[in-house]
């Protein structure tokens, strides 16, 4: 059986949602049928949940702070950002209303709040609807941060989002949205999938079982594809065992299942789409160099976007953002310097 | 024959799906008539036949493809298609330029390289049972194929065993310099015979030379020191030379210590019963072979010219003293008159020595042989 699209697990797991609690509201613009979202991830589920899933005006701050307040009187919010550069307009909302909320009220109040935001480029959308803004909500008391991955179906992510009770940022990687969910442990011909807890938070892809990596790519969902792509270059080129881990949860981080992984590899290397500077990245190298002091063979690498906008111009843009061959140079060099 | 490809229909989606095949294998199709059905994520287009022929599909339905994959095949009758359809059936299966696409192990450049240069075969390959095969691999396969053939096998003795860890390990650790000087013996000959008369012993240059490093320590104090490892040093409490002695039964270090506090006379008694032995293959104690900080290699067999020894590990220099030569030279006076002569070398580890000091050091050996009538070879200080 063919495994669906990534974006028809979502668009599952949001009906999914809305079905299982009248109460769960999904909020953003153009989400209705029959245009169903501007990639469409909310297809159909207007027409089944008339009252739950609302279009609303071109206003993030305003789209986000309703939903703020749907979570506070103790309804299950989603909100669409159609392309997640303009969550910066709801960062008031997200950051001074809806994560403070939690603790504010004298007792702790749960926010079931996530924000959705459709992220990243490669597809030419140029400097203001494809960036990678993660870094720009790290270490927000009470803001948890996803990413949207081939690994895990959505609806599990959805559910450890509003389990946890605060709200939550999802990003999602445009250029996943139809790519094909990974099935049956199976990524390729080469590459096997597996996750390191029961609950598949963490996936790890790996090619050769036995021998202890030559290098551990962390990644997001978004980076899956390209990671995979240098991880096979280098396999069958280099001669270098990577394995690749990708956390649904990107902060706060949990380390518990992966160290056993990181402590077996030459070389750690954790890649992300955003420019340098303050990312989700760093803050992992940090914390891994103070986990791991006098066991690492070498600095954690850290592989991030030029430090430039985002060009529209698709030869322009290649040169701007993460590709394999960036992922597959940096690891060379890292392996290369003792 | 007219390739069928898979047109350009999203620009975001990296793969498409073969829903269904319109026309059936072998069909007769006319140009512009849809032949399948393929979905991008936003909707499902036909592809349509872009001439007349006979159809061959290169996909199976329900199958991923990509923009420019090769989808279906056109043939202009039935004698080309049925040709075509031969062929491949002759050829036992749909790997037909072996390229991988059966499932089979996938093989690292290096490792492809390597299966290539010795010709092994996928089928040894794939027994494997892996499903990355890297050089490692292959080669694995390579050596179990071409068996070595059955030799003879015989251990080195013992003592060179002991030998061979010696060597490998300086050659692995110790970066060698070497420098050799020439010195005229005809001197220290004639003093050494002097020496031997008198005090009834057998005295030779080997004899002289250990005295003459005996003298060095305070002079040159780095050339008896200790290598500890990270620059630094342990610093000598005097020479204690080792002598390397080789008479046909194996190579022996034994040492002469304290050789700054002994008399030639004592000298040339310790080294005479060390030859002894070597020569009655008799051994040495353990304390007898530990504790040099210096060696004097030996090699004064007639027409020996020049030897270079390795550095002990745990050493700084090894002074290798060869034969004895007898060359013309022009004296004084201008005449032509003949000479002994004697090589004396030295290998340094050049971490601790530099090649200014090693000569400096072999010097000050030459100017005790070359005037040995100034010194007090019988004092014991």
């Amino acid at each position: 059986m063919r495994s669906e699209r990534v974006v028809e697990n979502l668009n599952r797991a949001l009906g999914g949602l809305l079905d299982a609690d009248p109460n769960t509201y999904l909020l953003g613009e153009d989400l209705a049928d029959p245009y169903g979202g501007a990639f469409k991830a909310t297809k159909g589920l207007s027409s089944r949940y008339p009252g739950q899933v609302l279009s609303t005006p071109i206003s993030e701050s305003a789209v986000v702070g309703v939903a703020g307040g749907l979570a506070l009187a103790g309804n299950k919010a989603i909100v669409e950002v159609m392309f997640s550069d303009f969550v910066t307009l709801a960062f008031d909302q997200i950051v001074n209303f809806a994560s403070k909320s939690v603790t504010m009220y004298g007792q702790w109040v749960p926010i079931r709040l996530i924000v959705r935001c459709p992220t990243g480029g490669r597809r030419g959308y140029g400097p203001t609807h494809s960036q990678s803004l993660q870094k720009h909500f790290m270490g927000v008391p009470g803001l948890s941060l996803y990413e949207l991955s081939p690994f895990r179906d959505s609806l599990a992510t959805f559910h450890e989002m509003i389990a946890s009770g605060g709200p939550c940022l999802f990003f999602e990687d445009k250029v996943l949205y139809t790519s094909r969910m990974y099935l049956n442990g199976v990524v390729d011909d080469l590459f096997s999938f597996d996750h390191l807890d029961a609950r598949g938070t963490v996936a790890r892809v790996w090619a050769d079982d036995g021998d202890d990596p030559d290098c551990v790519l962390i990644c997001p969902g978004g980076l899956v594809h390209r990671a995979v792509s240098a991880a096979r270059s280098m396999l069958i080129e280099d001669e270098l065992t990577c394995q690749i881990l990708v956390p649904a949860k990107l902060y706060p981080f949990d380390f518990e299942p992966v160290l056993p992984l990181l402590r077996q590899s030459r070389l750690i290397c954790v890649v992300e789409d955003s420019t340098a500077g303050g990312t989700w990245g760093a803050d992992l190298a940090h914390a891994i160099h103070g986990l791991l002091w006098g066991r690492l063979g070498r600095p954690v690498r850290l592989v991030h976007a030029r430090d430039s906008v985002i060009p529209a111009a698709a030869h322009l843009e290649r040169s701007v953002l993460v590709q394999d061959s960036t992922i597959r140079r940096a690891v060379k060099e890292s392996l290369a310097n003792a | 024959m007219h390739e069928v490809a898979v047109p350009r229909l999203n620009a975001n989606d990296e793969t498409y799906l073969l829903v269904e095949w319109l026309c059936a294998e072998g069909q007769w199709v006319r140009h512009g008539e849809p032949i399948a059905v393929v979905e991008t994520s936003k909707t499902a287009t036909e592809v349509t036949a872009e001439r007349d022929g006979i159809l061959h599909h290169v996909r199976p339905a329900r199958s991923e493809c990509r923009h420019n994959d090769v989808l279906a095949l056109l043939f202009p009758g039935p004698t080309p298609y049925e040709k075509f359809r031969a062929r491949r059936d002759g050829d036992g299966g749909d790997d037909e330029d072996g390229d991988g696409s059966v499932e089979g192990p996938v093989l690292t450049n290096s490792a492809r390289l390597l299966a290539d240069a010795h010709g092994v075969s996928a089928e040894r390959l794939r027994n494997l049972g892996k499903r990355v095969i890297k050089r490692a691999d292959v080669a694995r396969v390579v050596r179990t194929a071409e068996p070595e053939p059955e030799v003879e096998r015989r251990e080195l003795p013992r003592n060179q065993r002991a030998v061979a860890e010696v060597v490998s390990e300086s050659h692995r650790t110790i970066p060698p310099g070497f420098v050799a000087v020439k010195v005229n013996v005809d001197r220290a000959l004639a003093c050494a015979g002097r020496l031997a008369h008198r005090t009834r012993r057998l005295i030779g240059l080997p004899e002289l030379v250990v005295k003459a490093i005996g003298w060095l320590p305070a002079q040159f104090p780095l050339f008896f020191v200790t290598p500890l490892g990270d620059n630094t040093v342990r610093p000598a409490t005097g020479a204690h030379v080792g002598l390397t002695i080789d008479v046909g039964n194996g190579l022996f270090v034994p040492v002469v210590r304290e050789v700054g506090q002994l008399g030639i006379t004592r000298i040339s008694e310790i080294l005479l019963d060390y030859r002894t032995r070597a020569v009655q293959d008799r051994g040495f104690g353990p304390g007898e072979l530990s504790d040099a900080n210096i060696v004097l290699a030996l090699h004064n067999d007639p027409d020996v010219v020049l030897a270079g020894p390795l550095v002990h590990p745990g050493h700084v220099c090894v002074v290798g003293l060869a034969g004895i030569c007898q060359e013309l030279a022009l004296d004084d006076e201008g005449a032509v008159a003949p000479r002994k002569i004697c090589n004396l070398g030295l290998t340094y580890d050049h971490r601790l020595v530099n090649g200014g000091d090693a000569v400096r050091f072999l010097r000050a050996i030459k100017t005790m042989l070359e005037a040995p009538e100034e010194l007090d070879w019988e004092g014991d200080g």
